[in-house]
């Protein structure tokens, strides 16, 4: 994973360096050098005071850049060990802090609805306090939000909580994961040998299956009240009879049926206040690929196409649950129809109901590139789902390709297509297919070899190895070429901020000047203010567009 | 044309002129010429041949030898030559239109290199042989009759001009197609090659399989694809295009060759980096 890289780990310790200063540095540093700690391990690993670590994980922790988890050591023979915390970097989390803005854009985008009115500058103010904030309480939410907006009245109020309930509804809020989560098992691999039959009471793999039980235990748990929508909000909304009270009355009671006297997580009055909401960056990352999909499809097979796609992946949105899912869920085409007719109402201008759709939806199934697949029977018909995996595969492989492009030249994508398409090559075939001099073929071949684009396999006719009775064949590295991008990405943004960084204070005497709101800016210091306004607007552009890479080569 | 020939020498040329291309064996000029003793009969072979003016084949039937006689223009073409010269002409002769490389030709004749450019150098001087550069093997030089065309194999094909590979000419028949695809919507293999050939934009002719190559390079290109229809494939204007830039390349670093060796506080670093200097120049 490229999140593990060094150059991610270090462009995630200039990120919490700018946001929160040196000492939530230090502590994330030693995080993400040494992995998962109690706090003892911290202290040692980091060199910093007890206190000033407290501090920095409490910020770290507040801002959703660490991850808390309780962990009961297994019992000795006495007594039974105290349990204690660990921590571990969100580093994922962390580098998508380069990505707030454009989430931010994403939910005023989302929420821009025709017929309501609907400008979506609430919800996005919403996010924006989330964001800036890591986590609040329900009220500090609404407190800060009006305050924002300068909406402190009693209908500002209810407004934005209207609007709260939106973002949770549609799984852009979610609670905060409480601190006594176990921590998740390493993901082993799905080949290892699995135990067959119920091990012997006392034994270790019973007291391991029974760890193992309460952590699924304590996901459920948090699965169930993740989403979950704050009574109070629910209660104020039925009492207000609008329109958005009577569609949660609904919820609300299907919850207090299934709930039925059980202690659900967040559920009871006394708790409620106490529940920390934050930003969900899976739900936005997910919206993102979904339009990352489209755009895809869009330019392959027209907007028609395009917005079937958007509908069928509208529709499966909520019920998504990996960020990284494979395919999107089944919907029959009147349940697609419905989803278009929906984005149709929200956004005249931007959604165009495709003319035919059943036309569309064939036409994705039946291209080449396996788009989209025909399911089982439904009670509403056949059913399609999307290939999504598929699709973000070949939009990773065209970046990879356009960036191959610009490294190597026209030649050089030749012959990396070439190779995609025809699997494995000699150097002579090569040069003949790509039309091109074996010199030039051979001289490009080792550069792209070097730049980790091209893979070499040698094929020996003796056991010796001897170069002269080997072939040599060509082969693209597909999967090892994207995840040197990946890792490379991370490392081209850090430079880029690192050139941000230096240029800025370079001229820090006259942004100083003008910060200050001196008046007096000589003659001298316009030509440098004017560069650094250019050179920051550039910079911070590309370090934008370098970081839509970034999401889609690592986190989608 | 050849010194005076003696009334035995002309008596065989007699006969062999008499049974024209089949040519005579031994045994038929003796009964033809039973009047002269077989030395003499001899002698004027001998003389005949070291003239030029005749000629030993091998009948591949029974493999026995028959004389024929050599028409006038080669006669004239060979005056003059000895054995050796005869000897290297025609083990090239024998290597057709692919040629024979001089090392080849050394070990066939057991001649000595220097015996043998010499050689060469006097058949290369009469215009009876011609040296051509292989594309393969751009330092080995191949010989071959001087009146045959080289092989394909030898020059490269269409896509080699004065044995340097054409990549202008290649440029401009690799536009020529895609323009004519993206005109037609869809066009078939025949249609591009009918389209080459009309336009005449070669003077070499190209085969299909040459055009072929010109399709697939602009498939690998990223410019058509390829699809399947009933009539069979079709090529059409790729729909999905590679896009034009790409975030990555559009900074410095992208594209730079000390990437990996650029580190924030080193000789090589963002801050002191040349290219971005370059790029962040206004």
């Amino acid at each position: 994973m490229a999140h593990n890289s060094p150059y991610a780990h270090q462009l995630a310790c200039s990120l919490i360096a700018e946001q929160f200063g040196p000492i939530c540095e230090k502590v994330c540093q030693a995080l993400l050098r040494h992995g998962v700690q109690s706090l003892g391990e911290l202290i040692r690993n980091s060199g910093l005071p007890a206190g000033q670590i407290r501090n920095g994980l409490l910020v770290l922790i507040q801002h959703n850049c660490a991850i808390v988890y309780q962990h009961h050591p297994e019992p000795g023979l006495r007594v039974a060990a105290a349990s204690y915390y660990l921590y571990e970097p969100a580093t994922a989390a962390i580098l998508q802090n380069l990505r707030k803005p454009r989430f931010l854009l994403l939910v005023k985008d989302e929420y821009v609805n025709a017929q309501t009115g609907e400008d979506g500058t609430i919800h996005e103010t919403i996010v924006e306090v989330l964001l800036e904030n890591g986590r609040l309480t329900l009220e500090q939410i609404i407190l800060a939000t009006a305050e924002k907006l300068e909406q402190t009245g009693e209908e500002g109020r209810a407004s934005i909580k209207r609007r709260i309930m939106h973002l949770m509804h549609d799984h852009l809020l979610e609670q905060a994961p409480p601190c006594d989560m176990p921590r998740p098992d390493p993901a082993v691999h799905e080949n290892a040998q699995k135990r067959r039959g119920a091990p012997k009471p006392g034994s270790q793999d019973a007291a391991s299956q029974e760890a193992e039980a309460a952590r699924k235990l304590a996901e459920e748990d948090y699965a169930k009240a993740r989403f979950q929508l704050p009574r109070a909000l629910i209660l104020d909304e039925i009492d207000a009879d609008t329109e958005a009270g009577a569609l949660f009355a609904a919820s609300e009671r299907k919850r207090r049926k299934l709930g039925n006297g059980q202690a659900v997580p967040g559920g009871e009055g006394s708790k409620e206040g106490a529940v920390l909401w934050r930003v969900n960056t899976d739900e936005c990352n997910r919206r993102l690929r979904h339009a990352a999909c489209v755009r895809l499809v869009t330019q392959k097979r027209g907007t028609d196409v395009g917005a079937a796609l958007a509908a069928l992946l509208a529709a499966s949105c909520p019920f998504e649950t990996k960020l990284k899912e494979h395919f999107s869920v089944e919907f029959a085409e009147v349940d697609i129809l419905k989803a278009a007719q929906r984005l149709a109402d929200a956004k005249p201008e931007a959604y165009v109901m495709p003319a035919d759709m059943t036309a569309c939806l064939r036409e994705l199934v039946e291209d080449d590139l396996r788009l989209a697949a025909v399911g089982g029977e439904g009670p509403n018909g056949t059913g399609y789902f999307a290939n999504e995996s598929n699709i973000i595969n070949i939009v990773k492989v065209k970046e990879v390709e356009a960036v191959v492009r610009e490294r190597f030249g026209a030649l050089g994508l030749r012959v990396f297509r070439l190779l995609l398409l025809s699997g494995q090559l000699e150097q002579k075939q090569i040069a003949d297919q790509a039309m091109m001099p074996l010199k030039d073929c051979r001289e490009l071949l080792y550069r792209m070899l070097k730049a980790g684009f091209v893979g070499l396999q040698d094929i020996p006719k003796t056991a010796d190895h001897a170069p002269s009775r080997t072939f040599y064949t060509w082969r693209v590295a597909a999967k090892a070429a994207a995840d040197l991008l990946a890792a490379e990405l991370y490392r081209e943004a850090h430079n880029i901020r690192t050139r941000l960084d230096h240029e800025m204070l370079q001229q820090r005497e006259v942004l100083e000047m003008v910060e200050g709101g001196n008046g007096h800016i000589l003659h001298t210091h316009r030509g440098p203010l004017e560069r650094i306004k250019k050179v920051s607007a550039v910079l911070e552009t590309c370090l934008l567009q370098v970081d839509a890479l970034i999401a889609i080569f690592n986190d989608f | 044309m050849a010194g005076r020939l003696s009334s035995t020498e002309e008596a065989v040329l007699e006969v062999c002129r008499k049974h024209g291309n089949a040519g005579v064996a031994d045994a038929l000029l003796q009964e033809e010429l039973h009047h002269m003793t077989m030395q003499a009969r001899m002698m004027a072979i001998n003389s005949l041949l070291n003239k030029h003016r005749l000629t030993l084949l091998t009948n591949p039937a029974d493999e026995s030898l028959v004389y024929k006689e050599v028409i006038a223009e080669d006669a004239a073409k060979f005056k003059g030559l000895g054995t050796e010269e005869m000897l290297v002409y025609q083990h090239i002769q024998a290597s057709g239109n692919y040629g024979i490389w001089t090392k080849d030709l050394k070990m066939k004749t057991n001649l000595a290199q220097p015996q043998i450019t010499k050689l060469l150098k006097v058949l290369e001087q009469r215009s009876l042989i011609k040296a051509i550069k292989s594309v393969s093997n751009a330092n080995r030089k191949v010989y071959m009759l001087y009146e045959l065309e080289p092989a394909r194999e030898l020059t490269g094909g269409a896509w080699y001009t004065e044995h340097e590979y054409d990549s202008e000419f290649i440029e401009v028949l690799q536009q020529a197609c895609y323009q004519f695809i993206l005109n037609a919507g869809e066009a078939s293999l025949d249609d591009v090659a009918l389209f080459i050939k009309e336009k005449g934009f070669s003077k070499v002719e190209l085969r299909a399989d040459d055009v072929m190559s010109l399709i697939n390079c602009l498939e690998y290109d990223g410019k058509i694809d390829r699809v399947e229809r009933e009539e069979g494939e079709m090529f059409r204007r790729a729909l999905l295009e590679i896009p034009d830039t790409s975030a990555f390349t559009n900074v410095p670093c992208g594209s730079c060759p000390v990437f990996n060796d650029c580190t924030p506080d080193g000789a090589i670093s963002p801050n002191t980096c040349v290219y971005y200097q370059k790029w962040l120049d206004f």
